[in-house]
């Protein structure tokens, strides 16, 4: 994704070798910021916030290999920040027909993308009641498949950690899968 | 009739291959970029040598401490100076005394030193004299007040007769014993 060169470059503080760095790994660190906070505006926000903090602190990044870890550390840690000033704000409350929405489209056989609100409705359904840290794992695991290792040095949680955190999160979705979305709902 | 983990992996397919799509990358390029120059301008603008000789300290709270102990130390350093410069020119007028020497300031006026000249009767030697203000002003006094005191003597024994009369006969008698005449 990254290489010597181009680090070498932005740490000497050359901004168009920057301007290349964050066209490169801005869609990596959007997908992350988008899927956890459902927002594509506090997304976009997260995004140039993490650039700003990797121009700062680029000098602590000695290999290209732990530059993606290190830049979706930066990039969960601001979408808690995120999430904590949302949570005080407002209370997302879902009704029938969002889950509706959800069923009609794990009914039909999709092979087309879905739109990015599609997406943030259907994330914010399915994690709302997740804590930040369980959203944080079920979105690097389960959505971005990232490896558990790769995880836990992310979010400087313990492996044991990532597991359980994952295991509540499947069975908060389960049951919401279950309870929402009846075969009924089917075509 | 789907399971609920069936359901789970259909789900999360659709999620995965739904890859949010950021659609303004220039946008957020743009916006990175002219907040970095911003911000280089406000530091060029806010330059300052300590900061700048303390760069090596990458915590802020500890460069800004080095930076006002550095501060605090001049101040104390010029304080420190100018008392100093202050006693050297005060110097001058001091005197020193520790047993029979004594360290003296300097006198440079002509007057001061015709006057031991003429008190010492041209006795002393080459080497200069060095005397201070202080001791210039005793002397003077010493001189004055002897020659009040040898007056009054002279009159004493002008206005007694016998007082004189008997004054010149042990002087007389004395230098007859000093020269064994």
């Amino acid at each position: 994704m990254v290489d010597q060169e181009l680090i070498s470059e932005c740490r000497k503080g050359n901004v168009n070798y920057f301007r290349k760095l964050v066209e490169l790994v801005s869609p990596f660190a959007f997908s992350v910021a988008f899927r956890m906070l459902s927002d594509e505006g506090l997304a976009k926000d997260v995004v140039q916030e993490t650039m700003l903090t990797i121009w700062e602190k680029l000098d602590m990044i000695r290999a290209p290999e732990s530059f993606k870890p290190w830049m979706y550390r930066i990039v969960v840690n601001k979408c808690y920040d995120q999430m904590r000033s949302r949570k005080r704000r407002s209370e997302f409350s879902p009704d029938a027909s969002e889950w509706a929405v959800l069923a009609n489209h794990i009914s039909e056989e999709h092979t087309t993308e879905l739109e990015n609100s599609e997406t943030a409705r259907i994330i914010n359904l399915l994690t709302d009641r997740l804590s930040p840290r369980q959203k944080a794992v079920f979105v690097l695991c389960d959505i971005e498949e990232i490896p558990q290792d790769e995880v836990a040095e992310i979010t400087g949680m313990s492996r044991m950690n990532i597991k359980a955190n994952l295991h509540y999160a499947r069975k908060k979705i389960g049951e919401l899968i279950k309870k929402y979305i009846q075969d009924g709902n089917r075509k | 009739m789907e399971t609920e983990s069936e359901k789970y992996d259909r789900i999360l397919n659709i999620l995965r291959r739904s890859k949010p799509v950021l659609g303004s990358t220039e946008e957020i390029e743009e916006n990175v970029i002219s907040r970095i120059l911003k911000s280089a301008r406000k530091q060029k603008a806010s330059f300052n040598i300590l900061d700048y000789l303390f760069a090596w300290v990458y915590i802020g709270w500890i460069r800004g401490s080095l930076v006002a102990a550095s501060v605090l130390l001049m101040i104390l350093f010029g304080y420190q100076q100018g008392m100093m410069i202050k006693q050297i020119h005060t110097l001058n007028d001091r005197t020193l005394s520790n047993g029979n020497q004594i360290i003296t300031g300097m006198s440079d006026e002509i007057r001061d030193k015709l006057l031991v000249y003429s008190l010492t009767d041209s006795k002393l030697s080459d080497r200069p004299v060095k005397i201070s203000n202080r001791q210039m002003r005793r002397l003077i006094e010493s001189v004055n007040e002897l020659q009040i005191r040898y007056n009054d003597l002279m009159n004493l024994i002008n206005e007694n007769p016998e007082l004189k009369k008997y004054i010149n006969e042990r002087i007389t008698e004395n230098n007859r014993k000093r020269f064994k005449l």
